[in-house]
């Protein structure tokens, strides 16, 4: 007998440790792990050349920028490889052997999800780590605290970009046309909606439920403010929008508030591609 | 909970009945646009029935087994009684997957049970070796290995010796047969007619998304055109073969005269042309490998 049947398994677990195997071992990932992992250890070094700059015990530059560093590499990982995986499977016709197995198409998407978290998790541990490592001869332990807020910050919002990109896979006709779109909606949510918002203030005032708004239709910027109350706590840094909320509804519901639009913007795409999947042919 | 409605949800199956058939198509149209893939094909797939779906490209025969699997939307009705087992027309694995990874996933994908086709253990290349290395024949190998597995009451097929070299195809279509004594139905589809006809019980004919003929196999082979080429020598021409048992059309095509009969009238045929003094090195034959049916072309 040719299937080994010593592994029998729960079929969607099989078939996100399958994923995740696959996933791994692709270029993509392989190349944002290095890729954030550097850039993390680059970073922390600069910062280390001034000890003012340093730290989480308030926001200083090196924490900015190691946490926008968290926030958008981790994310293009999971936002282009969540597209490329499963519409690269729908075009090879292995998604369809899958469905005819009867593995049903929130399934596929839930497994394709989870895999592909799991690789920005262990690129966003691997650059974490090795900035921790650095940061702890330098600064205080009670400092790294942060961190935890941080690295935990940037797994929901790579998680929401995993899902986001699996709703991109679903929704393209190639592999290719995937990547592509992917990359655009990435940059949109990295840049694209802070420009589009100042843009508008520059001709309108922008009020500020409109800016608490732009942060709950943004991931990364639910995710960036989220981060900042977990490491500040203080409004000073969130800007007229994070500043408004905290001084309207006080910290913990903020947050609160925050981490639920976080979950949404897993949870909707999920079911969206999951919809989709079911009604369209694969 | 949660993960027993995430693959609860199958494609259009429903629990094989007690009686016999595994599958029926009734009506069945689907359209990509303005083109009309299928259009009101309407049969029966028996247990223990082999049959092979021909015709030429963008007939419908891809469509009419995505219809069946499951996984095309469509118009009419396609039921599949029983679990589905489908290999897509040229399926392409995950590269980075090992092959014992791809085997494992199919295992636990499908109900717990023993392996109908007993499949010889070099059928599939090493098991650690990724999808990637492979040829293609060794990955459709692999692809075929994991969607025989188990014991599924319908399988459906898309070129699967596509890329199979000779002892590959046998191995395959001994794996068939072993299905097909387990009461399941078998639907191959193929462009090449010939390539599916080893042990086929019935055959459907699609054009343009019609179903124009389902004949048993024998009465199909019968009838299937077929070439022969003689050489073209001084005192031979195509007027005093035209005049032969069996031939239907005969021109002159170069150094070759090219005589096209049917296969049930080829033995004849080729006596007759051996009694005309005509040696084996002065002729060649070619199974037409359209499937068109030559009645219908007449």
């Amino acid at each position: 007998m040719i299937a080994d049947r010593a592994h029998r398994s729960d079929p969607l677990l099989a078939l996100t440790v399958f994923e995740a195997r696959v996933i791994l071992r692709g270029r993509g990932a392989v190349v944002g792990m290095i890729g954030y992992a550097a850039a993390s250890v680059i970073v922390t070094l600069l910062g280390l050349t001034s000890f003012r700059q340093l730290g989480f015990g308030s926001v200083g530059p090196a924490a900015v920028a190691l946490l926008n560093l968290a926030l958008l590499l981790p994310t293009a990982q999971g936002m282009v490889v969540g597209a490329m995986t499963l519409a690269g499977e729908r075009e090879g016709a292995f998604l369809t052997m899958l469905r005819a197995q009867g593995v049903a198409p929130l399934g596929l998407v839930t497994a394709t999800w989870l895999s592909v978290t799991l690789s920005a998790v262990l690129s966003l541990m691997l650059g974490f780590g090795l900035s921790s490592a650095i940061l702890a001869s330098a600064v205080p332990l009670s400092d790294l605290v942060g961190f935890a807020g941080l690295f935990a910050v940037a797994v929901g919002v790579a998680a929401a970009a995993a899902a986001l990109g699996t709703l991109i896979g679903t929704l393209a006709e190639t592999r290719l046309q995937a990547g592509l779109a992917a990359v655009a909606v990435w940059f949109a949510v990295a840049i694209g909606l802070d420009l589009l918002v100042l843009g508008m203030g520059a001709f309108a005032r922008v009020g500020e439920v409109a800016l608490v708004g732009a942060v709950l239709a943004n991931p990364l910027e639910t995710g960036r403010v989220l981060a900042l109350l977990a490491i500040d706590g203080g409004a000073a840094s969130l800007g007229p929008a994070g500043g408004f909320v905290v001084t309207q509804f006080g910290l913990a519901p903020t947050m609160a508030l925050l981490a639920t639009a976080l979950v949404a913007w897993i949870a909707v795409p999920l079911l969206l591609a999951g919809r989709l999947l079911a009604t369209r042919d694969t | 909970m949660l993960a027993e409605g995430l693959r609860a949800e199958a494609s259009a199956t429903i629990p094989a009945p007690d009686d016999v058939v595994r599958a029926t198509v009734r009506a069945l149209g689907k359209r990509y646009g303005r083109h009309v893939a299928l259009d009101g094909v309407s049969f029966e797939l028996a247990a223990g029935e082999v049959v092979g779906v021909v015709g030429p490209n963008a007939a419908g025969k891809s469509t009419l087994l995505a219809c069946l699997a499951g996984t095309a939307r469509h118009e009419g009705s396609a039921t599949a009684h029983g679990r589905v087992a489908f290999l897509p027309q040229r399926a392409q694995l995950p590269g980075p997957a090992t092959v014992a990874e791809v085997l494992s996933l199919f295992s636990a994908l499908r109900p717990e049970g023993a392996d109908v086709a007993e499949l010889p253990a070099d059928f599939v290349p090493a098991a650690d070796r990724r999808v990637s290395q492979l040829s293609g024949g060794q990955r459709q190998r692999v692809a075929l290995a994991a969607v025989l597995g188990g014991a599924p009451d319908l399988i459906l097929l898309d070129e699967p010796t596509a890329n199979l070299d000779p002892p590959s195809r046998e191995t395959f279509f001994t794996a068939v047969e072993a299905h097909r004594a387990n009461g399941a139905a078998v639907l191959i589809a193929s462009p090449v007619a010939v390539d599916v006809l080893t042990g086929v019980d019935r055959v459907l004919v699609l054009e343009a998304g019609r179903l124009v003929e389902d004949r048993a196999a024998p009465e199909y082979l019968a009838s299937l055109e077929m070439t022969i080429w003689v050489r073209l020598v001084p005192g031979r021409s195509a007027e005093t073969l035209g005049a032969l048992p069996g031939v239907r059309r005969t021109a002159e095509r170069g150094q070759w005269i090219e005589v096209d009969t049917i296969e049930a009238s080829s033995l004849p045929l080729l006596e007759a042309l051996r009694a005309a003094g005509i040696g084996a090195d002065e002729i060649r034959i070619g199974m037409q490998s359209g499937a068109r049916s030559p009645g219908r072309e007449s």
